[in-house]
């Protein structure tokens, strides 16, 4: 057989063009580890594709550009030398024909605004999701209820306190229970995951390898705030006069001496911020869908957090303790010096101040201006973003205030030296609320 | 290290739709009824071995390993699953010899080198554990500082564990816990102008500057060397002023405070060169 060139020519055209053409989003675009100054954006394609992102402080001037070398269809694309606390809008682009010229977009234009200068108050909230990723109906209506809510607010960033995406944190479990459950969350609000046994079930802290490590940036050289650690399982960043530590309290080294105790030691006495949050899985105190008494109960990672970790994050100043896992809301009054199990709970030792510390009922919570160890902290678990127990749960932990067997989410709002938080189900009810204010 | 699900996907195994149990128990009394049906499959013998690893119980895991190697020696991951479950069970020989299967099949098997490298700094072969730990992190592609803390623990000499710590941070970055550990290596060997040069380097990256630079006047005071000593505690002192009033006043930076004043009175008078 004889190749004719022309024809075969035309048809690699033909095709390539149709290839082109039939490119499309799988994934994305999501927000990644963002500064005031940069941001990170990552999305999937169907076929392999140059990574190339247009940007520009305005819907219809896309002027900027930025690229990543090579084609891939995992994109990761980072925006830099942008001004802090200010709306980019950008899209997806594909290569022009002529190089250049620009391309057609890959889905629409989307925007997202950089964090403030760390350091200076600025109003801000926070959404909080404890093991969200069910995929079902709950998750959808807790989901739902929280837009409603916060309507056009808009949220600054968001936390996911682990078990992102059950069964296994599979890819395709974080296609369903992330990507396809928040998509306009994820193009417009920088997020900010960690670790949970679920998640963990295909991924490796030790190495970073797996699903849950391929799918996010985190900082791991304190670029986004904070100490350097070196690893994205556990990181620190900065948002305005907040600073937040992610833990990894299921497949990190826990102990005493462990890198990522001296480096939470290390970074929390580094900073400057006004308020420090710490979240991570495994929550210190719980008598929901787990049992933070029980030595057995999730091999005692609830202990070691509880006994290793809570006496360092209260000698170093942390505000809000933030943990999921157990699929229930659990909310403690201000407390200081629990590290044992509930039977050893006194409220005369424990409790730096009782009350639901609400504005009208107990009094909101207070804590000094000045930066002073052992001055109290909420622990929050809200673990219940994707289910509540569909079984009674004793919910009789001694330290906490509130506990409720509902699905929800958690907000957190912060204005200078006042901290607003709120937990809302997932018919849209505010079921607890308290402030702190330091002063 | 514990196996994780992961190699179960990665294997194609066929009951991973039992798993779909967001609880474990749950999902292992399935295996378990499924098992007692067909007792022949060892992809269910070898699922539910990783739900008992998993949870630390690794008796229970290695008789379900057990269990599928009668039926399937040959079985993807076993080799792996039970160089772990023999490591965490203090089985030092054991795990060795079961990493070097994997290896023998594959020799970029990161996790075996791992595993190797641990079975063997508990063996005492110390330059195994070190040429493994160093295969294992010449395959990730993101290393953790752990890692590296792990071989850098092997004894060797100062020189190679501070060329290892640089070899590290020329990997994953400045990592707090590397420059930590590099500057503790520094202090042992008295090397006290390599040490301060960490000192600095820590300092450098690190928002706050005042205890690094009352670290670096105690190194420079025991060295003999006050006025140098002198001139870092006042540095720590005008670090210390320079931050915001709720933070100088805080019990901690009143105690850095008084530390200083105690340190700077204890060096010997002004020496004029």
């Amino acid at each position: 057989m004889v190749l004719r060139p022309l024809p075969l020519l035309f048809g690699f055209l033909v095709l390539s063009i149709q290839i082109h053409a039939a490119t499309s989003l799988l994934r994305g675009p999501y927000l990644q580890s963002a500064t005031p100054t940069s941001m990170v954006i990552r999305w999937r394609t169907d076929h392999s594709e140059p990574s190339l992102i247009r940007y520009g402080t305005a819907t219809d001037q896309l002027a900027l550009s930025a690229a990543a070398t090579g084609v891939h269809t995992e994109h990761v694309v980072q925006l830099s030398r942008l001004t802090p606390d200010t709306r980019y809008y950008y899209a997806v682009g594909l290569p022009g024909k002529v190089a250049a010229e620009p391309g057609p977009l890959l889905g629409g234009t989307h925007s997202f605004v950089t964090p403030p200068v760390a350091g200076p108050a600025k109003a801000t909230r926070v959404w909080v999701l404890g093991d969200p990723g069910t995929k079902n109906a709950t998750q959808m209506a807790v989901r739902d209820a929280y837009t409603a809510f916060t309507a056009q607010r808009g949220t600054d960033l968001w936390l996911m306190l682990g078990d992102n995406a059950y069964p296994d944190g599979t890819d395709a479990d974080y296609q369903k229970a992330v990507f396809e459950m928040y998509p306009e969350y994820l193009r417009t609000t920088p997020l900010w995951p960690a670790l949970g046994n679920h998640d963990a079930r295909t991924a490796s802290s030790i190495t970073q390898s797996g699903v849950y490590y391929s799918i996010f940036t985190l900082p791991t050289r304190g670029q986004s705030g904070g100490v350097a650690s070196g690893t994205e399982a556990y990181y620190a960043f900065d948002h305005a006069n907040i600073h937040f530590v992610c833990l990894d309290s299921h497949d990190s080294d826990r102990s005493a001496s462990g890198a990522m105790m001296q480096w939470l030691k290390a970074d929390l006495a580094n900073t400057t911020r006004d308020w420090i949050i710490a979240y991570f899985h495994h929550p210190t105190y719980t008598k929901g869908t787990h049992d933070s008494d029980s030595d057995k109960d999730s091999e005692g990672r609830m202990n070691d957090m509880r006994a290793i970790f809570l006496p360092v994050l209260e000698s170093l100043g942390v505000d809000l303790v933030l943990t999921g896992h157990s699929h229930v809301y659990e909310r403690s009054m201000l407390l200081d010096g629990h590290y044992g199990k509930s039977p050893t709970f006194d409220a005369a030792r424990h409790v730096r101040q009782g009350g639901d510390g609400r504005e009208g009922g107990g009094g909101v919570y207070r804590k000094p201006r000045v930066r002073t160890s052992h001055a109290g902290e909420v622990s929050i678990v809200t673990g219940s973003a994707g289910h509540a127990s569909s079984k009674p749960v004793a919910l009789n932990h001694p330290a906490m205030v509130v506990s409720l067997n509902e699905a929800g989410s958690s907000i957190i709002d912060i204005d200078g030296l006042r901290l607003d938080f709120t937990f809302l189900n997932e018919k849209g009810e505010k079921r607890d609320w308290f402030t702190l204010v330091k002063e | 290290m514990r196996m994780r699900g992961w190699l179960l996907l990665t294997i194609g195994l066929q009951a991973g739709e039992l798993l779909a149990h967001p609880e474990s128990e749950v999902a292992v009394a399935e295996l378990t009824r499924w098992i007692e049906r067909t007792p022949q499959q060892p992809s269910l013998w070898f699922a539910r071995s990783v739900h008992h690893r998993d949870h630390g119980r690794w008796d229970a895991a290695e008789a379900d390993l057990v269990a599928t190697e009668r039926l399937a020696p040959h079985h993807p991951g076993l080799d792996l699953a039970f160089a772990q479950v023999f490591l965490e069970t203090r089985r030092w020989a054991k795990a060795r010899q079961r990493a070097e299967r994997v290896l023998a099949e594959d020799d970029r098997a990161a996790a075996a080198h791992l595993l190797k490298a641990r079975a063997c700094s508990r063996l005492g072969d110390t330059h195994q554990a070190r040429a493994s730990y160093s295969r294992a992190l010449s395959l990730l592609d993101e290393p953790t500082p752990e890692l590296f803390l792990e071989r850098t623990a092997l004894p060797a000499t100062v020189e190679v564990r501070l060329a290892e710590l640089e070899e590290a941070m020329a990997r994953v970055g400045a990592a707090h816990v590397l420059m930590l550990k590099a500057l503790e290596l520094e202090i042992a060997a008295g090397r006290t102008e390599a040490a301060l040069g960490r000192i600095d380097r820590l300092a450098a990256h690190s928002e706050r500057q005042e205890t690094w630079l009352k670290r670096k006047g105690d190194l420079l005071a025991a060295s003999g060397r006050p006025n140098e000593a002198r001139l870092a505690y006042r540095q720590s002192r005008a670090a210390i002023a320079a931050l915001p009033d709720w933070l100088q006043k805080s019990p901690t930076l009143l105690g850095l405070v008084d530390d200083l004043q105690r340190a700077q009175e204890k060096l010997p008078l002004i020496q004029h060169p």
